[in-house]
């Protein structure tokens, strides 16, 4: 008998961001068990400490190039991997920020919300570096197991309970349609790595398979017609939680499909370009419909993120190198609007301990920092120049133009200006209508840094967004030969480590 | 010999499964489940299945079933009748889904030849048996999902005891 692990120790240093963060969760886990008197913060501190060190493993991945696959190729590490999982790290640190005000509220378990935080974070980074489809399923239920629990964490309010419930159930089924639409692509090629499925050719099996795969994945972004959990699950969830929810999961679950539909699909584009084109303009038109009825902030962020999903699906409408360049691009100002959007919306809660939009009324009087920081958070997720939305929507449309996909494109400038309508009418209660209560309200420091990151983000990937384009087009250079059948994630020839 | 072992494994599943669905008392039903179980584990025996034998008792029969029987009795259902009025619905769609079985077989007809295999690291190999095949593929090709999975496990563990445990002694700690 031959046990065969092909795998060296320097092979595994490619897992080094990924093992840092675990055992970092472990040191947040046993810290909050051996010290109960710790204050709660320090361990929010701990935890974002852990993110920062793993953000520093990354970046140095990033400048040093390193690549290559592990596991059989069932685990890569690329330049889209790496850049995925940067976003996802900064998100993460960046919700860490702005819950520890929220984690106040919950009455138990304050020190197992970091622990759940970071869990999911990791199952996140591991999805970005998934490279066939059993380690897509393992690592997306992974990533969906910690959010389970956090969307269900207000134990005592029957909302949170009950999008905790609607979640997991719909969760579970939709793991269900992604077990049987593995099952049903491996049944017809043998094959689970993308690069190997690309030279299989098209049956019907196949095609129902990599349609229930992409169902799955469609819950995941949220996009219409699986958006029916969104609003519900957004609204009843921890608002950092929702921030979370609205942001890492739609990042990771883009990496999957950028590397299953141009690489292991890229041959048969013509047939999935109008799907993809269909689920674009129905979330886009869907979402930004229904936002305008909305009276509550967390469900109109909600509806808003379904038509921010159907933005970035343009880019994978458009199917090319600029596509993904696009989507990467826009998934980063995305990160810094809607997060930002999200932390004033946690800050406001936590001191009016209300999300109604009708509450916000005259926020200028009462806090003008936390108004204007709203302002350029929503005017960026409208598209509005010099903010980082506006460049987002412009690169994704452009490369909808390069494609010629024209209806996408004057659907989404219709689109754009309805989202403009809703995003407004905040902005008009903030600053014109007149608050019904003066008292000026206080903002902690770390909800501030948050913030100030968001917005610092927000603003310079509007107005010097070149290096963050560079960084895009870098990592997606694997597509540049997408059109080749058997277009590998990474040449074989590469060794970790440039060596 | 093996013709024997197969009448009587499948001769028992065929009788404790219609059991199952036509006793009255839901603790006989449990039983007649886990008597199913342990024989559906024979067949995979006769077939040279054995770690999916082991997986069979295990896992079914010793996990779901013990979860099924906890139910049962934590309900303290006596007798569910609301269900046996169906009877003669599931007995329609029963008979027809055998039909269509039999049928596929006796028009496909029965082939000897073995099945194609996918090439690829899941293949038996003959000489070892399939445990340690499965075990050893389990600790080196798919060695990624395996430990992933014991995150899982970690995760679900601490989510189980966030959203489940009582309230009372978690005051004193937690303030």
């Amino acid at each position: 008998m031959t046990f065969n692990l092909s795998m060296s120790g320097s092979d595994l240093l490619l897992l080094l961001p990924e093992m840092l963060l675990t055992v970092w969760l472990c040191v947040v886990l046993i810290v909050d068990f051996a010290m109960p008197r710790l204050p709660k913060a320090r361990l929010a501190y701990l935890s974002v400490g852990g993110l920062a060190a793993v953000l520093l493993n990354l970046l140095w991945f990033d400048r040093t190039g390193v690549t290559g696959t592990l596991f059989a190729d069932m685990f890569v590490v690329d330049r889209l991997a790496i850049f995925f999982k940067i976003l996802i790290v900064i998100a993460t640190a960046l919700v860490i920020l702005v819950s520890v005000d929220y984690v106040r509220r919950f009455r138990f378990f304050k020190g197992e919300y970091y622990f759940l935080v970071l869990m999911s974070a990791l199952g996140m980074m591991f999805m970005a570096s998934a490279n066939d489809l059993l380690s897509v399923f393992i690592t997306l239920e992974f990533s969906t197991f910690g959010f389970y629990v956090l969307v269900a964490y207000l134990r005592e309010d029957v909302a949170s309970n009950e999008a905790g419930l609607k979640f997991f159930i719909l969760g579970v089924f939709v793991a269900g349609l992604l077990a049987y639409g593995i099952s049903l692509v491996f049944g017809e090629t043998g094959k689970l790595v993308f690069s190997d499925i690309a030279a299989a050719p098209p049956t019907t099996g196949l095609i129902i398979g990599f349609l229930l795969i992409f169902g799955a994945l469609g819950f995941k972004i949220g996009a219409v017609p699986f958006h029916s959990w969104i609003p519900d699950t957004y609204h009843g969830a921890p608002t950092p939680v929702t921030a979370f929810l609205s942001i890492a999961p739609k990042g990771a679950a883009f990496a999957i499909l950028l590397r299953m539909f141009l690489v292991s699909l890229a041959t048969l584009k013509p047939a999935w370009v109008l799907l993809m084109v269909g689920v674009s303009i129905l979330s886009m038109t869907y979402g930004n419909v229904v936002a305008i009825a909305q009276k509550n902030i967390k469900r109109l962020l909600a509806y808003s993120g379904i038509a921010q999903v159907g933005n970035i699906l343009i880019g994978l409408a458009a199917g090319t190198k600029m596509g993904g360049d696009a989507i990467l691009f826009y998934l980063l100002t995305h990160l810094f609007a809607n997060l930002g959007a999200f932390a004033v919306v946690i800050a406001v809660g936590n001191l009016i301990r209300s999300d109604e939009i009708e509450d916000y009324n005259g926020l200028n009087r009462r806090s003008p920092f936390l108004a204007m920081a709203m302002l350029v958070f929503l005017l960026s997720l409208a598209g509005v120049p010099p903010l980082a939305g506006f460049i987002g929507k412009l690169y994704i449309f452009v490369a909808a133009i390069n494609e010629g996909l024209y209806t996408l494109l004057v659907v989404g400038l219709i689109n754009i200006v309805i989202s403009m309508y809703y995003y407004l009418i905040v902005v008009k209660k903030m600053y014109i209508n007149e608050p019904t209560d003066r008292t000026p309200l206080a903002i902690s420091t770390p909800m501030k840094a948050a913030i100030y990151v968001c917005l610092a983000g927000t603003l310079i990937l509007g107005i010097y967004p070149q290096p963050f384009i560079d960084w895009a087009v870098s990592a997606t250079l694997m597509f540049s030969q997408f059109t080749a059948p058997a277009a590998l994630a990474v040449p074989p020839t590469m060794v970790p480590f440039g060596g | 010999m093996a013709l024997a072992f197969f009448f009587y494994f499948s001769g028992v599943i065929v009788l404790t499964s219609v059991l199952v669905v036509a006793l009255r008392n839901p603790i006989y039903s449990a039983i007649s489940l886990l008597i199913m179980f342990f024989h559906v584990a024979g067949l995979y025996v006769t077939l040279h299945a054995e770690f999916l034998a082991a997986v069979q008792i295990i896992v079914y029969a010793g996990a779901i079933l013990v979860l099924y029987l906890f139910v049962v009795m934590l309900l303290n259902v006596k007798r569910e009748e609301r269900y046996h009025a169906q009877f003669p619905l599931a007995a329609l769609l029963g008979v027809t889904i055998l039909t269509e079985v039999l049928m596929l077989a006796i028009l496909r007809g029965f082939s000897s030849e073995p099945l194609p295999t996918l090439g690829g690291a899941g293949q038996a190999d003959q000489a070892t048996g399939n445990t340690e095949t499965i075990g050893e593929v389990l600790y080196s090709t798919y060695l990624f999902p395996f430990e992933v999975a014991s995150l899982i496990l970690l995760v679900a563990m601490i989510g189980a005891i966030v959203l489940a445990k009582k309230d009372i002694g978690l005051a004193s700690r937690n303030q």
